[in-house]
């Protein structure tokens, strides 16, 4: 992203606005916003003004949630979820980071891997779901595979880019100051390719939920993705939404959480 | 009467720390045809000054009039040359020029022809069809008066306009601008940090104090024959009108240090 | 032009890149091969079974039968269709609503956080209520794929206004332009290449729609068929779509690059 240039007094138009009170702003806009979507809905619903069998309100959504909780149908499901989620991302990163570096650093193995991989990416990995149903079934194995190949593109992808970013002369004065293949990768390629690929790792994790979740929606025994679908033709509103915003939140949190890592970590970018 | 007034213009800005008023109390008579240069260090707020001719800006207090009229935004007797030039990058060299009569609804073969026009006088010709990618800082920065110039205007604002040029692009750029204006003598108001830029293109330099809250200290008015030449900065009188300036300026201990004299 | 004529004007340097070329085919090519042959030998050897695995002949059997029965034809049609409804609608609402969030910060606060919340979140999840709100098949489809594209359409339009070089913006007030002029003359094809870019993954984000779409809320279309095939266990039909799918999406994200490099040289005429 670029910066505009600052220098002199063009100043009163573009520094009118300090960088803290803006954010503060920006929060505080954010959150009227939110208090009146859900005002307006809560109050659409009790009056009767729509459907609240379609829309529900906020209410019965918090009401829904802590009937959720305390029930312990969440405890019974969620942690089947976050295993399946867990399982698949786990093996995506410990293969697709390295075999994305590879395909990064080698133009042979990158030429091996890339057009089956941009395959891969380019389709919706979803619609391979029904096959892994009919080779492992509905249980999880299948949804370790499905969040597996949907978050490998991604992993792969962002790890390959992060290498061909590596600075050449960079990499010629190490090879001046006579570092051999090895050190040059470690040493410089690996470092300097962190950022994107921690990028990718963060990609993966909003992909890879609402992977997971689907997937379970379309066949499975245990698990949120289940339990929305159960609850879902029984036309049962208010803790569907309840679900489907829980796995919003999730990646929406967890990704803003890595985003502020990487910011911290990689504060030279 | 004058062309220009300024009238006690204050102009001020929020900043994390409240409100800052950068000019204190602006006032200043312009007359038709004059040229003014506007010199100062740097966030005495020189620039924002020009931005309240133009009417992009509001003072907080005062006024700025021409002739006679108050400034309420911008209009049509007035025109901008920007620091950077600020070409659009996917534009042709002509298609800048004709970017101001665009906007004011002038026809498209009209305002081409007026184009190629003001791309010759800036010394472009033959670059009509060129990117700004592909020109280099100082033709860049012809463009941008050629813009100006398009629209015909009576008063020609510039900001720093030679800024970020070397030197010696600076100097022709400068004598350029004099070959130009001698045409017509619009009035220029020319914002610059360059003392010898001033006195060798202005018939007054405009000297303001530094920030916050800068006024003009100095109102000096430069008496050398036009047309002026390069040689008028080898002259006597050049380098009195120079060391008066560096004094009100940087004071007078580093006079002598603070700009390379000419080579 | 003969042949002659062109092979001797082929220089050194192109020559390398010829070979470069041969390698990726070679060796992309080559991975893919040999999966496909293994995966046929493991078939005709007996080491799986056919019925469950299928096989790289069967599979490209079956994509014939699909042309041949016209089938593949009326899939493509229906989800063609609901691609380019979803993803025509998505484009002028996302892309003027970006525009707008772009100008106004206000506005780009207010609903920043919700077009968040839909990037994360699972849109399929509330498909039972979508499907009771627009019925099973096609407008069910198109809103879950307006849904899954919109995003990546309003990120970057807003992306590209406030990256517009504020000088620009500048020059355009001080020549008496109105927003209009502003929007045309310089917003928009200052943004247009950062907009490009969210119009090819929005295309992408919208096949999958589509694809997802249809495998939960389908009537017909090559998402449906991919799950009316599995719940008849006909694996090599199952496969046989896939790999239309996949066929499709590599063709749309060709044409989504070159519409991204050929509109570079539009930008002039907005």
């Amino acid at each position: 992203m670029r910066t505009p240039k600052r220098k002199d007094a063009g100043a009163p138009l573009t520094t009118s606005r300090a960088g803290s009170q803006e954010s503060a702003v920006k929060v505080l806009t954010g959150c009227i916003s939110i208090v009146v979507v859900l005002v307006a809905w809560q109050v659409s619903a009790s009056s009767g003004l729509v459907d609240a069998s379609y829309t529900s309100s906020p209410l019965e959504i918090v009401k829904a949630a802590a009937e959720l909780v305390t029930s312990g149908e969440l405890a019974q499901n969620l942690p089947t979820t976050l295993f399946e989620f867990s399982i698949g991302y786990a093996l995506a990163v410990v293969i697709g980071v390295p075999l994305g570096m590879l395909m990064g650093w080698r133009l042979r193995v990158r030429q091996v891997f890339e057009p089956l991989l941009y395959a891969l990416y380019v389709t919706p990995s979803l619609a391979l779901f029904p096959i892994f149903v009919l080779v492992w079934g509905i249980g999880t194995t299948s949804k370790i595979a499905i969040v597996f190949v949907d978050v490998l593109a991604t992993v792969v992808i962002n790890a390959m880019a992060g290498v061909q970013e590596t600075d050449a002369r960079t990499l010629r004065m190490a090879h001046a100051f006579g570092a051999g293949q090895m050190a040059q990768f470690w040493k410089i390629i690996a470092p300097s390719a962190m950022p994107t690929t921690v990028a990718g790792l963060r990609l993966g994790v909003g992909r890879g939920v609402i992977t997971v979740i689907v997937a379970e929606l379309y066949g499975g025994v245990v698990g949120l993705g289940v339990m929305i679908s159960a609850y879902g033709s029984s036309f049962n509103v208010p803790p569907l939404i309840v679900l489907a915003l829980l796995a919003g939140l999730f990646g929406l949190i967890v990704g803003s959480l890595l985003r502020r890592i990487e910011r911290s970590v990689f504060r030279w970018e | 009467m004058s062309h220009i007034t300024f009238d006690s213009v204050k102009i001020s800005y929020k900043t994390s720390d409240g409100e800052v008023e950068a000019v204190g109390d602006f006032s200043a008579e312009i007359q038709k045809g004059e040229f003014i240069a506007i010199v100062g260090p740097s966030g005495c707020g020189k620039s924002s000054v020009l931005s309240a001719a133009d009417g992009l800006l509001k003072p907080a207090a005062g006024n700025v009039y021409v002739s006679g009229e108050p400034v309420t935004g911008p209009g049509h007797g007035r025109a901008m040359v920007f620091q950077d030039a600020s070409l659009m990058p996917w534009r042709s060299v002509e298609s800048n020029v004709a970017f101001g009569l665009e906007l004011r609804g002038v026809g498209k073969a009209e305002r081409l022809r007026t184009a190629r026009e003001l791309v010759k006088l800036v010394g472009l010709e033959g670059r009509e069809r060129s990117r700004p990618s592909q020109l280099s800082g100082g033709m860049r920065q012809r463009v941008g008066i050629a813009r100006a110039l398009a629209v015909d205007p009576e008063i020609l604002l510039m900001d720093e306009p030679f800024g970020a040029l070397d030197a010696q692009t600076r100097e022709s750029m400068g004598m350029e601008l004099l070959r130009i204006w001698e045409n017509d003598r619009k009035t220029v108001l020319f914002v610059t940090h360059g003392i010898d830029e001033a006195i060798l293109l202005a018939d007054r330099v405009l000297v303001m104090s530094a920030g916050p809250r800068s006024r003009i200290v100095e109102d000096i008015t430069i008496d050398l024959p036009r047309p002026r030449t390069r040689e008028v900065r080898v002259g006597r009188e050049f380098q009195v009108y120079r060391s008066r300036l560096s004094n009100l300026l940087f004071g007078e201990q580093d006079a002598r240090t603070t700009e390379p004299a000419t080579r | 032009m003969a042949w002659t004529s062109v092979i001797s004007t082929v220089r050194a340097d192109d020559q390398g890149k010829i070979r470069e070329r041969v390698y990726a085919v070679v060796l992309g090519g080559g991975l893919i091969f040999i999966g496909a042959v293994a995966w046929q030998l493991a078939v005709m050897a007996g080491a799986v079974d056919e019925f469950l695995t299928s096989s790289p002949v069967l599979v490209i059997e079956g994509v014939v039968k699909q042309i041949v029965s016209g089938e593949l034809l009326v899939n493509i049609g229906i989800s063609g269709l609901e691609f380019i409804v979803a993803f025509a609608v998505a484009s002028v609402f996302g892309i003027s609503l970006g525009l707008l969030m772009g100008r106004l910060r206000y506005v780009k606060y207010a609903i920043e956080p919700y077009v968040w919340l839909l990037y994360s979140s699972p849109v399929i999840a509330l498909f039972p209520l979508i499907v009771l709100i627009f019925g099973l098949g096609a407008p069910s489809v198109v809103f879950i794929a307006i849904m899954l594209a919109i995003v990546p359409l309003i990120v970057n339009a807003m992306q590209g206004v406030d990256n517009v070089d504020p000088g620009l913006i500048k020059v355009v007030e001080s020549f008496g332009g109105n927003e209009l002029q502003l929007l045309r003359k310089v917003v928009l094809p200052a943004s247009f290449p950062t907009i490009m870019a969210g119009v090819r993954l929005g295309m992408g984000r919208a096949v999958v729609g589509v694809v997802v779409g249809e495998l939960f809320a389908g009537q017909g279309g090559i998402g449906y068929s991919i799950d009316k095939y599995a719940s008849e266990l006909n694996t090599t039909q199952v496969f046989s779509s896939v790999l239309i799918v996949i066929v499709a999406g590599l063709v749309l994200n060709f044409i989504a690059r070159a519409l991204e490099r050929a509109s570079s040289g539009w930008r002039t005429d907005l």
